[in-house]
């Protein structure tokens, strides 16, 4: 109340009121610099409504064209909107407590429709019959986009939960099956030694095609994973990272003499397990599409940018034909033959989503037979 | 009857194909040897407190409908000493959740990937006999 009173006797405030009654100049400058139009409406004779031309502007509407009548905006209005509005304003009649204020959309000249939201406030006579009414518009339009936006990403987000909580389910539960079918296939070894199950092709490819099934479902599960794991940040050394990485593929670095070179690495803050799966498939790549008269060397090492660290994988293997560079990041991309080089066809997308979940990028540069660089960079905000 | 020299193991598993796999591996060892087998782990909870059995390695999977592995193990615990004594249990899964292997072990000494292969039964049976 102590506030009020002190503003109501302010003395800017009573010049500016006076100033308003005075000059229309200051009145054009105040509806036109905090509202989208304003409407004042003869209740007794309803046909006739001045509108600003501020109103006609905000749908569109050249103001010359109107000639201040009630049934200019009735014919724009949209008529679901139109009975909430005159359903207000008999209350609002009736009841001065009753407030008239909603939001009504208007046909814009160019078909789309504006939401505005309008207030009115009645003018009574003598005797409390209103007589006028005064009416203010706010396009709210923009705002309530910007909600319906935010509210589709919202629903989005849980979409995407939704699907990558599946592929997870579904890859876990496929991989029992398939995981039966390898013990079947171990069981129908030792039941039949004398059958030389191994000398038959059409076995070979069983064997080989469960595999190929048990590498898919896993990597589809890798992929599915990498949300929630992501969760479990620390300090990593990538050094110790790459230390993991060369044992675990140990047995393809040694089948193809393969040769890794490495420079001191940086650390940086991220999820040990994804990160050694990301050193895994990049240098698994590199040995796996070597070239056949060359022994693979893979040579990883790191730099710091003003605002990132990049890690480049360089290799002198069989490259990749420039046509394809954009896609190999995608699902299910085999640029080879299966038969030639096995995979899911999955690994650099599960490579891409963990630098992706790591806040990083991932692109590479390379020509079809002079080997393939590779580079991810991590916002520094990450690194010590 | 089995062999009263071998290790006698019982299966807890509600797929029989799994259950197959584990048998016929074991059917296959000098060492261990093959008791029976439940598809539902509240009917294999009720064999062992019937009376005392002589068990010595319980291989139970875990996701399994109405009574799953963890279930199986809360209960079995409750059980006087004399009917689990010179039993085992390890468990045996498919799951790769990090989350159930992690909570497995704190129950059982060894979580082995499903299904039993000649190598992983000779894994619990060296742990057995270390034991």
């Amino acid at each position: 109340m102590n506030c009020q009173n002190k503003e109501k006797y302010h003395y800017l405030k009573s010049e500016l009121y006076s100033l308003v009654k005075e000059n229309d100049n200051i009145f054009e400058f105040l509806q036109r610099g905090s509202l989208d139009g304003i409407w004042y409406w003869d209740l007794e004779k309803p046909e006739n409504e001045w509108m600003s031309a501020r109103f006609w502007e905000t749908f569109g509407v050249d103001p010359l064209t109107k000639q201040h009548l009630s049934q200019e905006w009735k014919d724009m209005i949209n008529p679901e909107d139109l009975q909430t509005a005159l359903k207000n304003f008999h209350e609002h009649c009736k009841n001065p407590d009753h407030p008239y204020d909603q939001v009504v959309r208007y046909k814009h000249r160019n078909g789309s429709w504006v939401a505005v939201r309008c207030r009115g406030l009645a003018i009574r006579n003598s005797e409390g019959k209103p007589i006028r009414m005064l009416g203010a518009h706010t396009d709210v339009t923009k705002i309530q986009n910007a909600e319906k936006l935010a509210e589709l990403n919202r629903d989005l987000i849980l979409v995407n939960q939704d699907l990558s909580a599946f592929a997870y389910a579904a890859s876990h539960d496929l991989q029992s099956p398939v995981k039966s079918l390898r013990g079947l296939i171990e069981v129908l070894e030792i039941e039949f030694p004398s059958f030389k199950l191994d000398e038959s092709e059409t076995f070979c490819h069983i064997k080989k095609t469960v595999d190929r099934m048990q590498d898919l479902i896993n990597s589809v599960l890798a992929l599915s994973e990498g949300d929630g794991q992501i969760a479990d940040k620390c300090e990593v050394n990538l050094n110790s990272v790459l230390e993991k990485s060369i044992k675990n593929l140990k047995r393809e670095i040694e089948d193809n003499s393969a040769i890794i070179e490495f420079s001191d690495l940086y650390t940086i803050e991220g999820n040990q397990t994804l990160l050694i799966r990301l050193f895994d498939n990049l240098i698994g790549n590199s040995i796996k599409y070597r070239k056949k008269e060359e022994h693979p060397v893979i040579i990883v090492s790191s730099k710091l940018t003003e605002s990132d660290l990049v890690i480049q994988f360089s290799d002198n293997g069989i490259g990749i034909d420039e046509k394809y560079l954009d896609e190999i990041f995608n699902f299910f991309t085999k640029v080879h033959p299966k038969s030639e080089y096995p995979g899911s066809g999955l690994g650099l997308a599960i490579t891409r989503k963990i630098v992706k979940n790591h806040g990083g990028k991932i692109w590479v540069e390379s020509k079809k037979g002079s080997g393939s660089n590779f580079y991810i960079s991590f916002p520094r905000g990450g690194r010590s | 009857m089995p062999d009263q020299r071998k290790v006698k193991i019982v299966l807890i598993d509600d797929n029989d194909t799994d259950i197959y796999i584990s048998k016929k591996i074991i059917s296959r060892s000098s060492r261990g040897t093959f008791l029976k087998s439940f598809l539902y782990a509240k009917k294999a909870l009720n064999w062992f407190r019937e009376e005392i059995r002589e068990v010595d390695i319980i291989l139970l999977d875990i996701n399994m409908p109405e009574m799953n592995g963890f279930e199986f193990l809360e209960a079995y615990f409750q059980l006087p000493p004399e009917f689990r004594a010179s039993c085992t249990v390890m468990m045996l899964t498919s799951s790769k959740n990090s989350f159930d292997l992690e909570r497995a072990k704190n129950y059982v000494d060894i979580v082995m990937k499903k299904p039993l292969t000649v190598k992983s039964l000779d894994d619990i049976l060296d742990t057995y006999e270390k034991m």
